[in-house]
C-alpha cells in the first residue's frame, strides 16, 4: 500500500562557516559562527524528535570559500547520525563545482546530493519523487524548466529550487523563476531557498522559502528557522499541504530608531535608549539602534551604549543625525542660500515620496554642506565614517 | 546708509576737515588737487579700512602711506552714518595704529560684535552695507576716468547679485562656496584624479586586501582542488589495485601453467637425453671396437680407393703385357722359323740386290732422270719419325717419370711410320732402279726365280718376314720394358695398399682376394663413419637438448624466482605456484599477462600512492580560514567606509551641482533684471538712442545699436558711451542689490568728463532720480556741471566746496 503521508523538514541558506565580518569584533564573529552551528544541530535534533521522513536542504548549506574540512566532517557526521534521507541541493554559495566538498567528500549513504547531472531522486519507501534545480557554478542563468521531469501521479512530488521566485529585484537574479512557470510543472510542493527571510505568501500557494535558520544580518530581522512540511493524500487521491514554521534561531537581529530631534542631552538620549532596549530579549536579540533626526547635539555613541553593554554586549549604535539648521527660515531668504535650500528641500521631499532613502540621506547631507559652504566659504564639517557632520557640534557637546 | 559726518583728523591733504553731507545729492566741487578723490578714498578707508593684506588693492605700504597727512598731523578720522532703519553709528579709525572703533547711537563700543579682519579690523561695513569692499568699489563708486569696468569687475557684480545676502559680514560668493565644496571633496573624500585622499587610501587598501583575499581564496581553491585530486587518486588507486590483483592472478595462473608445461617438457627432455646417452654409449663402444678406422680419414679412404683402382689397372695392364709378350715371343719364334726357311731366298735376294745395285750404279749416270723420279719420299721423313720415336721413349727418362702407355704407343707409332716410309722409299727406288729388265730377268732366272713376279713375291715375303721379325723384336723389347715397369708399379701400389690395410687383413697380391679385402675394408670404414656420424649427431642432439633443458630451467627459475636445476625442483615449484593444486589453472579466454604489465601497474600504484601521500601532506596544512575571516572583516569594514566615503562624495557633488544650478538660475534671473535696469538707464542718458544692454554670464556687456542688428560689445563704442553704459550698470546693480536691503551711498568722481552737454544733463536727471532715496557724492571741477546740477536740484543741492 502506497504511503499517503510524508513529513519532512525544509531548510535552506544555513551558510555554515560564514565569516560574519564587518564589525571589527572577532568575538562577535566567532559567536555568530557558533550560533549557526547550534542552529544546524537544532535542525538535526528536530528531525529526530519529530520523526520526519527526510530533510531537504535547499542550497547554501555551507560557504564554499570558507568551509574547512573539519566543517564538512562535522556536517557529514551529523547527517550520518540520522537514519532518514537528507536531500541536499547545492546553492550559489556551495555550488556543485569540480572541487566542491559535495564531490570530494565521502558523504554518508543517507545523504543525496542533487546536481545537474543527477537532479532527481526517488525515495521509493516514502513514495516520494524529488527534483532539484541547484547551482553547478557560482553564477548561472535562468534554469531550464523544460527538462524537468514530469511529476508522478502516484508519488508525492517535490521540486527543490535555490533561486528567486517572483522576486527579480536585482539586475542578475539567481535562478529567477515565476510562480506561473513553477505551477505549470505540477509538483505538489516547491521547496525554495536563497532568500534569507521566511516567505510563504507566494502567488504559488504550495511554494515556501524558509529563509536562513539563523539570521545572518540586520536585513534579516525577526524570527528564523525551518519549515516542517506535511503532505497528505486522502482516499480520493487529493493531496493536502501543511506548512509549520519552527523557530530555531539562536539570535534575532533587531533594528531600532531613536529620534534625537527631541533629545536635548546625552543623558536624555541614554534614557531614551534604555526605554527602547527594555523590550528586548536579553541574550537573544542583537540590537542596532540608529540615531535619527536633526539635532545640535553631538552624541558620543560609545558613551551612549556603555551603560547597556553588560546586557547587550553586541549593541550597535549608528549615528545618522544631521545638523539642525533652521531650513524653514533659510528657505524663505531671497538669496542664493534661500534658493539653494528651497531647491534641496524640494528634492528631498521628492525623494522621500519615492522612498529612496539613500538619495534622501545624500540630499540631506548635501543641504548641510551647501549651506556651510555658502555661509563660511569653507567646509569645517568632520567626516568620521558617516556622512559629514558639522564640526560645531563637537563644541556643543553636552 | 547715509553719511552724517566726515571728520577728517588727518588724511592726505586734509586735516581737521569737517563735512556734514546732506542725505541726498552732494555736489563736491573744487579745482584740480583740491582733494575730491581723496575725500572718496577717505570714506572708503573709513568703511573698509586701509588694509595691509595681500588681497587688498590698498595693501601696498606706499598706498597706505600716500594718505598720510602731509602736515604730519594725526592720521585718523571719524565717520558717522545712519542706516535705513534709523540706527546710527560712529566709526573712529586711527590709520597710523590700525585701530578702529565702532560705537552705536548710544555711544557703546560695539566693535567686538563684528567679525574681525586681521588686515582691516572690524568688518562692520560688510555687515551694514551687505557689500564687500570689492563690490562696493565696483558699484557704489566711480573713480575719475574709471567708470568702465573690466570683465572681472562685471563678474563680481554679477556674483554679488547672485549671492544677494545682507545677513553678515562674510564675503559671500558662489565661487567660494563651490571652491569650498571642491576642497572638501578633495580633502575628505578624493576625486577621480587624486591619489592620496581618504577614498584613494581606502580603495588602495581595499585593492591590496582584495588581492590578499583573492590569493587566500585561491589557496583555499587549491586546497579544495587537492581534495578533489585526492579523491580521484584514491579512486584511481583502488582501480589500479584491483587491476593489479587481476593481472597478478592471471599472471600466476599463466605462470603456473607455464611452469607445469616447462616441467613436463623438462621431464620429456630428460627421458630423451637418457635414451640418447645410452645410444651414444653403444655407438662409442662400437667405434672403439673398430679402431682401425679411427685414424682413417675420408681423404685417406679416397686415396686408398684410388690406389686400389690404380693397382687393379696396373694388374690388368701387366696381365695384358704378359700376354702380349707371350704372343710376341710366339710370333718372333714363328718369324725366326720362317726366316730360317727363307734363308736361301734371302741369300738370293741379297745377291740380286747387289746385282741390282751394281746395275743401278751403272745406270745412275744414264738414268739420272729416272732416279730422280723414283725419289718421291725424302729421306729425312723416316729419319725424323724414328728420331721422334726415340725422343718419346727417352722423354720419361728426362722427365723422371715412368713410361706410360699412351707415350709408349706414340713411340711405337712413330717408329712404325719411320720404318714404313723407309720401306716405301726403298720400294720406289727399286722400282726406279729396275730398268734393264732383261739383264735383271736373266739374273733372276739364274738365281732360280721363275720370273720377276716370283722374285718380287719371294722378296716381298722375305722382306715381310724380316720386317715382321724386326718389328716383333722391337715390340717384344718394348713389351718387356713395359712389363718391368708395370711390375714395379704394381709392387709399389700393393705395398701402399698393404700398409693401409695393415691390421685389417692380410693383403694378397691377388686382386681377386684383394678385392674381397678391400670390399670388407670399405664396408667397415663406411660403417665406422656412419657410426661416428651418428655418435656425433647424438652428441649434438644431446647438447641441444641439454641447452634446451638449461633454458627451461632458467626460465623456470626466473618464473619461480628461485634456482631450479632439476625437473623435480621444477615440479615442486609448479606445485607451489598453484597453491598445492596439481591441476592447471583455467586461463581460458584470458590473454597472457606479462610481468611488464604487472610492473607497470605496480609502478602506477606506487606513483599513485606517492601522489596521494603528497596530497595528504599538502592537505595537512590547510589554509587558515581565520586569516581569511580577518581579511574579510577588514574588507567589510573598508567597503563600508568606502561606501560612506562615496556617499559623502555624492553628497558633496550633489551640493556643488545643486548650488551651481541654483546659482546659475539666480544669476540668469538677476541678469535679466540687471539688463532691464541698465537698458532703462542708458536709454535715459542717451535720450533713447540705445535702449538695450545685455550681459553675458562672464560679465561682458553688449549694446543694441540702432544702426546694427547685432549686439555690439561695448568696447567698440565711443569712450563716452562706454562710460555711460557702465554708469548705467553700476546704478542698476546698486538698485538690485539694495532691494529690501540697505541703501548704498553713491560716490561719483568726475563721472561725466567724456559726456557731451546733452547727455550730461540727462545723466544728472538720472542721478536726481537715483538720489531720491540715496545719498550721492558727486565730485566735479567743471563749473558747467555745477550749473547744470543747480538747475536740476535747485535748493536741494548740497554744495560742498573744497
Amino acid at each position: 500500500m502506497a504511503t499517503d503521508r510524508i513529513r519532512f523538514l525544509h531548510c535552506a541558506d544555513i551558510h555554515l562557516d560564514r565569516p560574519f565580518g564587518g564589525r571589527g569584533l572577532k568575538d562577535y564573529s566567532e559567536m555568530r559562527r557558533t550560533d549557526v552551528w547550534k542552529t544546524f544541530e537544532s535542525i538535526i535534533r528536530l528531525a529526530e524528535d519529530e520523526l520526519v521522513d527526510f530533510i531537504l536542504v535547499c542550497g547554501d548549506l555551507y560557504e564554499h570559500d570558507y568551509a574547512s574540512r573539519a566543517t564538512i566532517q562535522r556536517v557529514g557526521s551529523l547527517f550520518g547520525r540520522l537514519t532518514i534521507p537528507v536531500v541536499v541541493l547545492p546553492g550559489n554559495h556551495d555550488p556543485y563545482v569540480a572541487n566542491s566538498w559535495y564531490k570530494t567528500w565521502n558523504w554518508p549513504d543517507n545523504v543525496v546530493i542533487l546536481d545537474n547531472e543527477k537532479p532527481t531522486v526517488r525515495l521509493d519507501a516514502l513514495n516520494t519523487f524529488i527534483h532539484g534545480e541547484g547551482f553547478s557554478a557560482f553564477r548561472q542563468d535562468t534554469p531550464d524548466l523544460s527538462t524537468v521531469t514530469r511529476p508522478f501521479s502516484d508519488c508525492f512530488n517535490i521540486f527543490m529550487l535555490h533561486g528567486t521566485l517572483d522576486m527579480n529585484f536585482s539586475n542578475r537574479p539567481f535562478n529567477p523563476v515565476s510562480s506561473g512557470e513553477l505551477a505549470d510543472l505540477g509538483y505538489d510542493y516547491y521547496a525554495l531557498g536563497h532568500f534569507h527571510n521566511l516567505k510563504t505568501d507566494f502567488k504559488l500557494k504550495n511554494a515556501a522559502n524558509p529563509g536562513s535558520p539563523e539570521p545572518l544580518g540586520f536585513d534579516e530581522t525577526g524570527d528564523h528557522g525551518v519549515l516542517l512540511v506535511t503532505l497528505e493524500r486522502d482516499e480520493h487521491g487529493k493531496k493536502a499541504l501543511d506548512i509549520r514554521e519552527i523557530n530555531l534561531a539562536q539570535k534575532r537581529y533587531v533594528l531600532l530608531n531613536l529620534d534625537m530631534a527631541a533629545v536635548s542631552s546625552q543623558e536624555e538620549a541614554c534614557a531614551r535608549l534604555g526605554e527602547l532596549l527594555c523590550s528586548l530579549d536579553l541574550g537573544r536579540d542583537l540590537p542596532r539602534v540608529i540615531l535619527k533626526g536633526r539635532t545640535p547635539l553631538a552624541v558620543d555613541c560609545e558613551a551612549l551604549k556603555k551603560p547597556w553593554m553588560e546586557n547587550y554586549p553586541w549593541l550597535q549604535i549608528l549615528d545618522e543625525t544631521r545638523d539642525c539648521y533652521d531650513y524653514g527660515a533659510i528657505s524663505r531668504e531671497e538669496n542664493l542660500k534661500g534658493a539653494f535650500t528651497r531647491e534641496m528641500l524640494q528634492r528631498l521631499k521628492d525623494c522621500e515620496e519615492k522612498g529612496d532613502e539613500e538619495q534622501a540621506m545624500i540630499l540631506s547631507a548635501a543641504l548641510d554642506l551647501g549651506i556651510e559652504a555658502l555661509e563660511k566659504g569653507r567646509i569645517d564639517a568632520r567626516f568620521d565614517g558617516g556622512l559629514f557632520k558639522g564640526s560645531d557640534r563637537e563644541r556643543r557637546l553636552i | 546708509m547715509r553719511i552724517r559726518l566726515l571728520d577728517i583728523k588727518g588724511f592726505g591733504k586734509f586735516s581737521d576737515k569737517h563735512i556734514r553731507p546732506s542725505g541726498g545729492f552732494n555736489l563736491v566741487t573744487g579745482s584740480n588737487e583740491s582733494g575730491k578723490s581723496t575725500l572718496v578714498d577717505f570714506v572708503i578707508a573709513m568703511l573698509y579700512g586701509l588694509g595691509g593684506g595681500k588681497r587688498s588693492k590698498k595693501a601696498s605700504a606706499s598706498h597706505g602711506k600716500s594718505y598720510k597727512p602731509w602736515n604730519g598731523s594725526q592720521f585718523a578720522g571719524v565717520l558717522e552714518y545712519v542706516l535705513d532703519d534709523g540706527s546710527s553709528y560712529r566709526v573712529d579709525r586711527n590709520f597710523e595704529k590700525g585701530l578702529a572703533h565702532i560705537h552705536d547711537g548710544m555711544s557703546r563700543d560695539i566693535t567686538s560684535s563684528f567679525a574681525l579682519s586681521r588686515d582691516t579690523g572690524p568688518r562692520f561695513a560688510e555687515e551694514h552695507l551687505g557689500l564687500s569692499e570689492q563690490v562696493f568699489l565696483r558699484s557704489a563708486q566711480i573713480r575719475q576716468m574709471q567708470t568702465a569696468m573690466d570683465p572681472d569687475g562685471a563678474r563680481i557684480i554679477m556674483e554679488k547679485l547672485t549671492n544677494l545676502s545682507t545677513s553678515g559680514s562674510e564675503d559671500l560668493s558662489l565661487s567660494r562656496a563651490l571652491e569650498a565644496l571642491d576642497n572638501a571633496l578633495l580633502e575628505n573624500v578624493g576625486t577621480g584624479r587624486s591619489t592620496t585622499r581618504p577614498l584613494d587610501r581606502v580603495e588602495a587598501r581595499l585593492k591590496e586586501l582584495e588581492g590578499i583575499k583573492a590569493e587566500m581564496l585561491e589557496q583555499h581553491e587549491r586546497y579544495l582542488d587537492a581534495w578533489s585530486m585526492l579523491k580521484m587518486e584514491e579512486e584511481r588507486l583502488k582501480d589500479l589495485r584491483q587491476k593489479h590483483d587481476e593481472l597478478k592472478m592471471r599472471h600466476d595462473a599463466h605462470l603456473k601453467n607455464r611452469l607445469s608445461d616447462l616441467a613436463r617438457e623438462c621431464r620429456e627432455l630428460d627421458r630423451s637425453l637418457e635414451e640418447m646417452k645410452a645410444a651414444l654409449v653403444h655407438l662409442e663402444k662400437k667405434l672403439e671396437s673398430s679402431g682401425v678406422f679411427s685414424e682413417m680419414t675420408e681423404k685417406a679412404m679416397e686415396t686408398l680407393n684410388n690406389t686400389w683402382y690404380e693397382y687393379k689397372e696396373i694388374y690388368r695392364q701387366l696381365e695384358e703385357c704378359e700376354a702380349s709378350i707371350k704372343a710376341l715371343e710366339q710370333q718372333n719364334a714363328d718369324l725366326s722359323l720362317r726366316l730360317e726357311r727363307l734363308q736361301p731366298v734371302r741369300e738370293k735376294v741379297d745377291r740380286i740386290d747387289r746385282f741390282l745395285k751394281d746395275q743401278e750404279q751403272e745406270a745412275a749416270a744414264t738414268a739420272y732422270q729416272g732416279q730422280k723420279r723414283g725419289g718421291g719420299i725424302p729421306l729425312f721423313v723416316p729419319v725424323m719419325l724414328l728420331i721422334l720415336a726415340i725422343v718419346i721413349m727417352a722423354l720419361p727418362v728426362f722427365l723422371n717419370r715412368e713410361m706410360e702407355m699412351p707415350m709408349l704407343a706414340a713411340a711405337g707409332v712413330s717408329a712404325l711410320a719411320g720404318i714404313l716410309t723407309a720401306l716405301f722409299r726403298g720400294t720406289k727406288k727399286k722400282t726406279v732402279s729396275i730398268s734393264p729388265a732383261d739383264s735383271q730377268l736373266a739374273f733372276l732366272h739364274e738365281e732360280g726365280f721363275l720370273g720377276l713376279n716370283d722374285y718380287l713375291s719371294q722378296k716381298e715375303e722375305l722382306r715381310s718376314v724380316l720386317s715382321g721379325s724386326e718389328t716383333c723384336s722391337i715390340e717384344l723389347a718394348e713389351a718387356r720394358i713395359k712389363r718391368d715397369y708395370l711390375l714395379e708399379k704394381k709392387d709399389a701400389l700393393h705395398k701402399t695398399i698393404a700398409s693401409c690395410l695393415d691390421g685389417f687383413g692380410s693383403p694378397s697380391a691377388d686382386p681377386g682376394v684383394m678385392e674381397g679385402v678391400m670390399e670388407g675394408f670399405r664396408a667397415g670404414f663406411s660403417q665406422f663413419r656412419e657410426n661416428d656420424r651418428r655418435a656425433n649427431d647424438l652428441r649434438q642432439r644431446i647438447e641441444a637438448l641439454e641447452e634446451k633443458r638449461r633454458l627451461i630451467l632458467r626460465e623456470a627459475s626466473a618464473l619461480a624466482k628461485k634456482d631450479i636445476i632439476t625437473a623435480a625442483q621444477l615440479d615442486a615449484a609448479a606445485s607451489v605456484m598453484s597453491g598445492g593444486s596439481s591441476e592447471p589453472e583455467s586461463a581460458m579466454g584470458q590473454e597472457d599477462v606479462s610481468e611488464h604489465q604487472i610492473r607497470e601497474t605496480e609502478e602506477e600504484i606506487k606513483n599513485c600512492e606517492i601522489r596521494i601521500g603528497s596530497l595528504k601532506a599538502r592537505l595537512e596544512s590547510a589554509p587558515s580560514q581565520e586569516d581569511l575571516a580577518d581579511i574579510e572583516e577588514e574588507v567589510s569594514q573598508l567597503q563600508e567606509k568606502k561606501r560612506q566615503l562615496e556617499l559623502a562624495g555624492r553628497s558633496i557633488r550633489t551640493a556643488r551641482d545643486v548650488l551651481q544650478e541654483v546659482g546659475s538660475r539666480l544669476q540668469m534671473n538677476y541678469t535679466a533684471l540687471l539688463n532691464g535696469e541698465m537698458s532703462r538707464f542708458i536709454s535715459m542718458i542717451t535720450g533713447g538712442r540705445y535702449q538695450s544692454i545685455k550681459t553675458d554670464p562672464e560679465g561682458r556687456l553688449y549694446l543694441e545699436v540702432p544702426e546694427c542688428e547685432e549686439l555690439v560689445p561695448v568696447a567698440r563704442l565711443s569712450s563716452g558711451t562706454i562710460d555711460q553704459v557702465y554708469l548705467s550698470m553700476r546704478l542698476a546693480a546698486l538698485a538690485l542689490m539694495e532691494r529690501g536691503k540697505e541703501t548704498i551711498p553713491l560716490f561719483l568722481d568726475e563721472p561725466f568728463l567724456q559726456y557731451d552737454e546733452e547727455r550730461t544733463l540727462k545723466a544728472f536727471k538720472l542721478l536726481r532720480e537715483a538720489s531720491a532715496n540715496r545719498q550721492v557724492f558727486f565730485m566735479t571741477s567743471r563749473r558747467r556741471e555745477v550749473e547744470l546740477a543747480k538747475e536740476i536740484w535747485g535748493d536741494e543741492l548740497n554744495l560742498i566746496e573744497l
